[in-house]
Formats: C-alpha cells, structure tokens, sequence
C-alpha cells in the first residue's frame, strides 16, 4: 500500500467526480466528497463509498458557486483529517444559449462555479501542501478548455480560464513538490450528459450523433478519468506539471 | 521514485502491463534504459532494441527474464518487414512499440549539412515511421498500442537543432494522424516529450560547460533535471489498460519548462 493521502473531490456525488472519490478510496486515501445539496443520501452515499473499500470517506456540503464556501470545504476537511494533500476540482455546470441571449447572471454561476471555485480551493489548500511538502492540484478541465463549440461560451471560457490558472500555479509551485495539472475529458457517460442529452428532446439520437464524432466509436467512462487522476497523484508523475491532458478517445487530436 | 519503489506501492491492476511484449527502440540510450526498467517493473516483457548488441546484451542482463533483445537499425527502412517478421517468429505478435531511437545533430543552421539534417529525419520520423507499418498488423491483433518519444524541441525554439526540432515536430503530426485513423481498429497512439533529463547525451553536451548547466536549471521551473523512470512512468501509464481512452495526446514531463516563459 501506497502513502495514505487525504483527498478533496468537488462536485463529486456523480459522474466524473465520484468515479474519481471510488478510485482514490480504493487506493485507501481518505477522501472527501461534495457537491451543493445535504441530503442523507449525500451522507450515505459517503458511508457506501467507505463501506467498500474500507477507507475514510466524509461528505461535506458546500456550493461552489461561493468563494467563502469554496475554502470553508478546504477548511472542515483539514479539521476532519489534519490536511489536504490531493485536491481534485471537478464541479462544473453547463448552460447553453447563443451569446447574445445568454442570461448575465448564468454566465456568472458558470464562472463561479467552473472557474472561480478551482481558485478558492487551490488558494485555501496550498500552505498546507507546502507545509506538509507534498501536493496534488489536478483540474478537471474538459476538451472545452482546448477548443470550442458554439452557444457554450461561459463553459468553454471558464474551461479555458482553469487550463491557464493549472500552468501559473504549477510554475508557483514548481520549486515545491507539488504538481498541478488539468485533465481534459472528451464526452463521458454520466448522469450529467444524460440529462443534457435529454434536454434536446431526442435523448438517442443526440446520443448517437455525439458517439458518431467518437473515433473510437464510444464515450468515455469515468473510471477511465480516475485512472488518470490516479496516475497525476503518484509519485511516479512527479516531474509533470503545468500540463493539460486530453481524455477523449482521439475525439480532439 | 525508483523502479524498486515504484514495485512496493500497490496501483489499481488497470496499471499493470502483465502479458503486454513491448519493443522498444533506442533502448540502451539513457532515456531507453530507464524505460525499459519501469515497464519491466510494471510486469512487461520487453524486447530491448538498438545496434549494438553488445550493449543490448549488457541491458539485457541487468534487467533480467523479462527482457529479449533484438538489434536492428532504425534507418533500415527497407528491412523492416524482414525484422518485423523475425520478432514475430521468435517472441509472438507484439501488443506495443515505442520509437524511442534517436539522434542529433547540433549545428547553426547555416552549418548544418544536408546529409546531416536528413540523417536526423530519417531516424525520428522516416525510420519510426517505417516500424510502425511494419508491426502494425501485430499491435492490431492484440489491440495494443503505439508510443514516440517526442521532445521539448516539439514545442520550444532552441537554436541550433533545426533537424531534431523539425523531426520531433512531425512526431506529433504523426501522432495525431495515426490516433484517429487507428482508434476505430481499437489502437492508440501517444507520445511523451521530455524536457531537459539527466542522460549521458546530456552530460556529454553540457561537459565542461558550467555556465550551460546554471542556464538551463534555470529554465526548469522545478530547478532540477528529470530521470529517465520519469519518462518510463508517463510509458507505463499510456500503455496500460487505465489510458485505454487516452489516444492522440503527447505527455508533455518537462518540470514545467515549456511553460515557463
């Protein structure tokens, strides 16, 4: 067994974000999950996750859509487990509309919530990666922080926001052994991307237009993104940083 | 870490390389040999190439059963079904290759001789080009996978390397191009780019050079060169089942270097 770690995952009582809370509690780190709501499914979904593979999970409720909550989820996981080694930034939210009707106040939750929440965190949870000499910043960005698509604009500019903030504070803190990186996922099969693909009123055949740009002929699936949060929290990755790396079956190269 | 390190910690088995024969150019360069320790140490089999069997051997020895040699020219673009043909006799169909073979040539570009620059093409681009055809009916059967060795020089200007950083540069064009138009046979294609690692070639171009050795810590954010495994881990990680969505990409592991302005 490796070096037990203690891991916050935002947004991450579905999809990408709890495949990531599975992978990194199967490893045996302690692990905190969020997202916005503090139901007792929220709670129970942490005592399941701990149930399995035997590791430290609490739930923590925060809305990332607030700075002050952003490091107030840093702060009570470092009362829970004495630190924040690994810190993966994963909460995110979608709105599509054309630029010119997009409503002002969405493009500022969008914002807030896929962008300014990975600075709030990041910012709260440094002096103690410093401290403790180790660090994992790993920013789920998406293809979106690469390249674009129409009538996303407040997703694909925060998207492209964290990708730029991944390489200053990897530059920050190149001299200490902590890495930042962010990992790009194409479209991944999750409950969010049903609901989207819902939304368009032909949920199968949206579906099947977005496999149908998929060079390898599928989504992707969230286990396949904790792999590689995996991979970026080990040592064995201890050289890269600042880096942005596409997850997305050769759907962006 | 080291690779003894590497085999104490317990990664998920989607990390393994268990079952997976890879060959690997270029292997007893100081980049090839760490490679070939971590992807040993993640369970590989690893058929060592070079030309100098000498050195393959030597490798080979240190590194243990899980290795085979296999000594063959990159530039021998017209003898690669022959040696593609061998490895398959002897070993089984291999599941990945990665071009890791290269050379340079550092000269102002005013200096840099035709044959020289071509040189440098043929082995990165036209050679890895040549072996990918050539094996590619193996690492479609076994559904596996293909990796270069890029650069820095892929992304940075530096001078003096106009035929290395052109070669590099194709590599990811190459990269790119056979990721989609292999993803559908279920194959992928990535490369890793190292930035400044502590290599023999390295020591050998910065001997005697103190200044050049300050001036290039101090264009590595993380103010120290990178070890060969570093290379060999982001290798692992492509090659195992946990990337199986990961096609197309270039692993920049650089310590922040081509970032840093």
């Amino acid at each position: 067994m490796g070096k037990i770690r203690t891991a916050v995952v935002t947004g991450s009582n579905s999809g990408i974000g709890l495949g990531v809370a599975h992978a990194l509690a199967a490893e045996g780190h302690n692990v905190v999950i969020n997202s916005f709501t503090d139901r007792d499914e929220d709670h129970a979904l942490a005592g399941d996750i701990s149930a399995k593979h035997g590791n430290k999970t609490v739930y923590i409720q925060a809305d990332m859509s607030s700075g002050d909550a952003c490091r107030a989820l840093i702060r009570k996981a470092a009362e829970e487990f004495g630190r924040v080694d690994i810190l993966v930034n994963n909460a995110g939210i979608q709105h599509v509309a054309a630029i010119e009707d997009f409503p002002a106040e969405t493009w500022d939750r969008v914002i807030a919530i896929n962008m300014n929440s990975s600075f709030h965190t990041t910012a709260a949870a440094l002096p103690m990666m410093r401290e403790h000499k180790w660090g994992r910043v790993i920013n789920i960005a998406s293809a979106h922080g690469l390249t674009a698509s129409p009538f996303k604009s407040a997703y694909v500019t925060a998207k492209h926001g964290v990708v730029g903030m991944t390489k200053v504070v990897a530059l920050e803190t190149a001299e200490d052994p902590i890495t930042c990186n962010a990992i790009c996922p194409g479209t991944v099969d999750s409950p969010s991307l049903h609901q989207r693909l819902t939304a368009t009123g032909d949920h199968d055949e949206a579906l099947a237009a977005f496999v149908a740009r998929q060079p390898m002929g599928r989504l992707g699936h969230p286990a396949e993104i904790a792999h590689l949060v995996l991979y970026l929290a080990h040592d064995a990755s201890a050289y890269m940083t600042g880096q942005a790396i596409n997850i997305d079956g050769g759907w962006t190269a | 870490m080291t690779t003894e390190q590497y085999a104490q910690t317990v990664f998920p088995a989607a990390f393994s390389l268990e079952g997976q024969q890879v060959l690997l150019t270029g292997a007893s360069g100081g980049l090839g040999q760490g490679i070939a320790a971590c992807l040993v140490a993640a369970g590989a089999h690893v058929i060592l190439s070079g030309t100098s069997a000498e050195k393959l051997k030597k490798l080979s020895e240190k590194l243990g059963p899980q290795t085979g040699i296999a000594v063959f020219d990159v530039t021998r673009t017209d003898n690669v079904d022959v040696f593609a043909h061998a490895v398959e006799a002897e070993v089984g169909p291999i599941s990945a290759l990665i071009n890791n073979a290269g050379i340079t040539v550092k000269k102002p570009v005013a200096e840099m001789d035709m044959a020289s620059f071509e040189s440098v093409l043929t082995t990165h681009v036209t050679g890895a080009f040549a072996l990918t055809k050539a094996f590619l009916p193996q690492i479609t059967a076994n559904k596996g996978s293909i990796l270069f060795t890029a650069s820095m020089a892929s992304f940075l200007g530096l001078p003096n390397v106009s035929g290395y950083a052109a070669a590099k540069s194709a590599l990811l064009g190459l990269v790119r191009t056979l990721s989609v138009e292999l993803a559908p046979a279920g194959v992928r294609t990535n490369a890793v780019a190292p930035g400044w690692f502590d290599t023999p070639m390295y020591r050998q171009a910065t001997r005697d050079d103190p200044q050049r050795v300050e001036a290039i810590l101090r264009r590595i954010p993380m103010k120290e060169l990178g070890q060969p495994e570093d290379i060999g881990w982001a290798m692992t990680y492509l090659l195992s089942p946990a990337a199986r969505y990961v096609t197309g990409q270039t692993l920049v592991v650089d310590g922040g270097a081509v970032n840093a302005l």
